[in-house]
């Protein structure tokens, strides 16, 4: 887990390679929650407090793509708002290539730009060419390119045939493009992407995480901050993960670290004989049919070390296989053991 | 395009969105010219005297009234209107995290409002024009210089009501006081000296009283700007302080509903 120093820091950091896009420190935020008039009446001036960030400690290199995981409620959402400066934390530091988000908030605005991805926020009775106009204004985008800079991304979120229609009549996920496509409008040096592709239909989807790779990560080198539980975006996207959970960020990493400390990785066997004594342990895998009497069987391994000795065993052991395979690893159960271990540490 | 004007432009294709609405608004308003016509009219006699300074016409005078009393309702709404409209539809959260400056997104959320009084007191005067309404077609650039100056005058309270909103979600009772009071005691239907004297000096505590008595004297009388001086200095001292109060209680508000996390939550 990447750690910040726990000590104090200049104002403005200089900017340069070696200043990270985001540097937090001890984040902390907590919200007071809303009482019932019952409650108000007897206690007028007690509050009760819910914790959505608490220490949090994240270093952010340029140019990264930052995947971070946790169950609903775990203060993703609210880590966004701070690096937008929309939620002012209680404590900790936060800055942006070197700026905090509390003193320079204006400059910080200018470099991180988040995907407001709730469809109400974009005006329905406009078109969705005249609502990326009026962001594209107050993004500061220069005039000339504006008009060029839309039909771009009008081209690229899928929506340059319908782009002059009202955004009342567009559905939910054309809705969501266009909502990207306002934050992409900015040219920002951070991106922040809070479930970018719920609402989309998964050829969208994937054309969308394509873009955001090879497009924003690569060719502009934005970094990016990506909520999702959506495993193929979290382990094919992110170039590390971080898990919250409770406020907390339990634990950091690439996606392949996080599963060796955390998860032992899952191995398929297409074999003939999934009941073989060497295969004790292996769980049948329901529906795996392959051609003939080949079956698939998975066996959990901590180790690629392991891996080879248990093949090895299996050869001599006389197991016909067919395939010795990897099998993907499925994020809510990274989750669990990352929550798991965290909550009893 | 200027983030304020891109603003403007956004407000105003919105609003052409609803033709039928906006045609229906811009009668309605040339439609109450006549009523109000026939009303000054059987008044008249009675009025008279006691608008003798202030153009003779209880027509005129009326119709300068409202104009006025719209602009300042625009002042004392349409922030707060925007600000909550904002809110309930996320486009705050929208809006508050681009680079633009807070001072271009609060005049942004009113300058449409703005225009389209604008539009509506405009056919309000020409309809009272082409009525006989006595009217000092010469000092209309001092009459909007006065008129801007009542604006500025009641956008504080706007600014009160918006940063109640951001802190409490709802404006309370600001706006309705505000405007009762100024409707009431303000000069709006009748001038300030016919209120009976114990609330009198209540009247003399309103800007819109010497903003509206600089209006009129200038549009109606044919005044030179010289003879409204001091009105004019009363009403441009209340939009000084109460401006710097305002803001500071904005700010204030703002800050508070980042701390709380409620800046964007209706």
């Amino acid at each position: 887990m990447t750690t910040a120093p726990a000590m104090a820091l200049p104002a403005t950091l200089e900017r340069s390679s070696t200043v990270p896009a985001i540097h937090i420190c001890s984040l902390s935020k907590r919200f007071s929650e809303p009482r019932g008039w019952r409650e108000a009446a007897r206690h007028p001036f007690r509050r009760t407090w819910v914790t959505a960030l608490q220490d949090v400690d994240l270093e952010v290199a340029r140019g990264e793509f930052f995947g971070l995981l946790g169950p609903n409620g775990a203060g993703k959402t609210t880590l966004f708002k701070v690096l937008s400066t929309l939620v002012e934390p209680d404590g900790g530091d936060v800055l942006v290539h070197g700026r905090r988000v509390t003193e320079d908030a204006a400059h910080v605005r200018r470099l991180v730009t988040p995907v407001i991805a709730d469809e109400r926020s974009l005006r329905w009775r406009l078109s969705a060419r005249e609502n990326l106009l009026l962001y594209a204004h107050l993004y500061g985008v220069s005039p000339p390119r504006i008009s060029k800079r839309i039909d771009h991304l009008l081209d690229v979120v899928g929506l340059a045939d319908t782009g002059t229609r009202m955004v009342g009549a567009f559905s939910t996920g054309m809705r969501q493009r266009l909502a990207i496509a306002r934050a992409l409008l900015a040219e920002p040096d951070v991106l922040l992407l809070d479930e970018p592709t719920r609402s989309l239909d998964p050829l969208a989807a994937k054309s969308l995480r394509t873009f955001l790779r090879e497009e924003v990560a690569t060719r502009r080198g934005t970094t990016i901050l990506l909520a999702t539980h959506l495993a193929e975006e979290a382990f094919d996207l992110c170039d590390r993960v971080g898990v919250l959970h409770k406020g907390r960020l339990l634990a950091c990493g690439t996606t392949e670290q996080l599963a060796r400390e955390f998860a032992d990785q899952p191995y398929l066997i297409w074999t003939t004989v999934p009941n073989h004594p060497a295969l004790h342990g292996a769980r049948e895998v329901t529906g795996s049919h392959g051609t003939g009497d080949w079956r698939a069987v998975e066996i959990t391994l901590s180790s690629e070390e392991q891996a080879a000795t248990k093949l090895k065993q299996l050869m001599a052991a006389g197991v016909p296989i067919a395939r010795f395979e990897k099998a993907s690893l499925q994020l809510a159960d990274l989750i669990e053991r990352v929550v798991q271990r965290g909550s009893t540490s | 395009m200027s983030a304020v004007a891109a603003m403007f432009r956004a407000d105003l294709r919105t609003a052409l969105s609803y033709r039928l609405q906006m045609m229906f608004a811009v009668a309605g308003v040339l439609l109450s010219v006549v009523p109000l016509y026939f009303v000054a009219g059987a008044l008249q006699p009675v009025m008279a005297e006691s608008i003798r300074d202030q153009g003779h016409e209880y027509f005129g005078f009326l119709i300068m009234g409202m104009v006025a009393f719209l602009f300042v309702s625009g002042a004392v709404t349409a922030l707060p209107s925007a600000v909550g409209s904002a809110i309930r539809t996320g486009t705050l959260e929208a809006m508050f995290s681009t680079p633009a400056s807070l001072a271009s997104l609060l005049v942004g959320f009113v300058v449409y409002p703005f225009s389209w009084i604008g539009v509506r007191a405009s056919v309000l005067v020409v309809g009272a024009w082409t009525l006989g309404a006595d009217i000092a077609w010469s000092h209309l650039p001092t009459a909007a210089a006065i008129l801007a100056l009542i604006i500025l005058s009641h956008v504080p309270f706007g600014l009160l009501a918006a940063a109640a909103i951001l802190a409490f979600r709802t404006a309370g009772p600001l706006g309705t006081i505000v405007l009762t009071l100024s409707g009431l005691l303000g000069g709006v239907y009748y001038p300030t000296h016919v209120i009976p004297s114990w609330i009198e000096s209540l009247s003399a505590a309103l800007p819109l009283t010497y903003g509206l008595r600089a209006l009129r004297r200038v549009l109606l009388d044919g005044a030179s700007l010289g003879a409204v001086t001091s009105d004019l200095l009363i009403c441009s001292a209340y939009g000084v302080i109460l401006f710097g109060v305002a803001t500071l209680v904005f700010t204030t508000s703002l800050r508070y509903a980042r701390r709380s996390g409620t800046l964007a939550q209706y």
